[in-house]
């Protein structure tokens, strides 16, 4: 059996995991290192690839983790720093507003609700994923994840409601 | 619940931006350079572990040999009869095979006595042999 091409691997998901790196990391520049580490490591399980049911949520699983891995080992003091500017410009980079005048505070409201939250409502939103997917990424259950979109949805509203 | 759904309808206005151009090839690189870096047989791990596999196989087909040299030096101090010698019994079967081809008309009951005779024979030399070099050396010490 082949192991699976990881080139069509990247045309799969990379784009997809890179912003959702860029984001989490709030820098798109850390978000492509640690994308080639994500590759890497996706090129080791090239063999177990194949027998994945939910590919999607497997790669951004190990994306996550990878960024979380990252995040401990090398901005763990300047992560509140980063995550309050970098974050906002990372969306920016990453996600172009579809109607002209975008209101640019969902980015800064964005950079100001917990990590975990803000984690779900990227992927859910912006990349399509569904609940069930999200807590396979994240390795929580579909409860846990709802109600954390749920939360960081109000959040979002009420710095939204506050901005204006 | 209607703000909330404001929230979602904002963010959905957004959408991901075009792939960075060169993006995919700097990825796909750089993981190919950190698994070509990372790999556990580099070229002279791969000779050290061949070149350690001969020395081991080696060494295990000399200690076979020496041991196998030392048992039959040991075997030859101590008289042991070699695998594969034949015993008392055996080499009268041997004599009286030769008797009874060379005297076929021979009374069945007297080839029993010859036989009976010969293993006699046999085990009192086998009593009264010269001690071995080990018994010698044990009484002349």
């Amino acid at each position: 059996m082949k192991p699976l091409d990881i080139s069509k691997l990247y045309d799969q998901f990379g784009e997809a995991m890179y912003r959702y790196l860029a984001v989490k990391l709030g820098s798109p520049d850390d978000a492509e290192d640690v994308l080639q580490e994500v590759f890497y490591r996706l090129g080791r399980y090239s063999f177990r690839l194949r027998f994945i049911r939910d590919l999607r949520a497997f790669v951004f699983r190990v994306a996550r983790n990878e960024a979380n891995r990252y995040l401990r080992r090398t901005i763990r003091n300047e992560q509140a720093a980063r995550s309050a500017t970098g974050l906002t410009e990372s969306f920016r980079q990453t996600y172009a507003a579809l109607e002209e005048g975008p209101d640019w505070a969902i980015a800064e409201a964005l950079a100001q609700i917990p990590a975990a939250q803000r984690e779900i409502i990227i992927l859910k939103v912006l990349e399509g994923m569904t609940l069930r997917e999200i807590a396979a990424v994240n390795g929580e259950s579909v409860n846990t994840v709802a109600s954390r979109y749920r939360y960081g949805i109000e959040k979002l509203r009420a710095l939204l409601e506050d901005s204006r | 619940m209607k703000h909330d759904t404001d929230a979602e309808e904002l963010l959905e206005s957004f959408s991901p931006k075009p792939p960075i151009t060169g993006l995919k090839e700097r990825v796909l690189r750089g993981a190919a350079e950190k698994a070509f870096a990372r790999r556990v047989l580099t070229p002279a791990w791969r000779w050290a572990l061949a070149g350690s596999s001969v020395l081991v196989l080696l060494i295990s087909l000399a200690d076979g040999w020496t041991s196998t040299a030392g048992l039959n030096r040991l075997n030859a101090l101590l008289e042991v009869p070699e695998p594969g010698s034949i015993s008392l019994e055996k080499a009268v079967e041997k004599e009286m095979a030769a008797y009874r081809e060379a005297l076929p008309d021979l009374d069945k009951s007297l080839l029993e006595r010859l036989q009976m005779t010969l293993l006699e024979e046999k085990r009192v030399a086998e009593i009264h042999r010269e001690p071995s070099r080990l018994e010698e050396a044990f009484y002349e010490n």
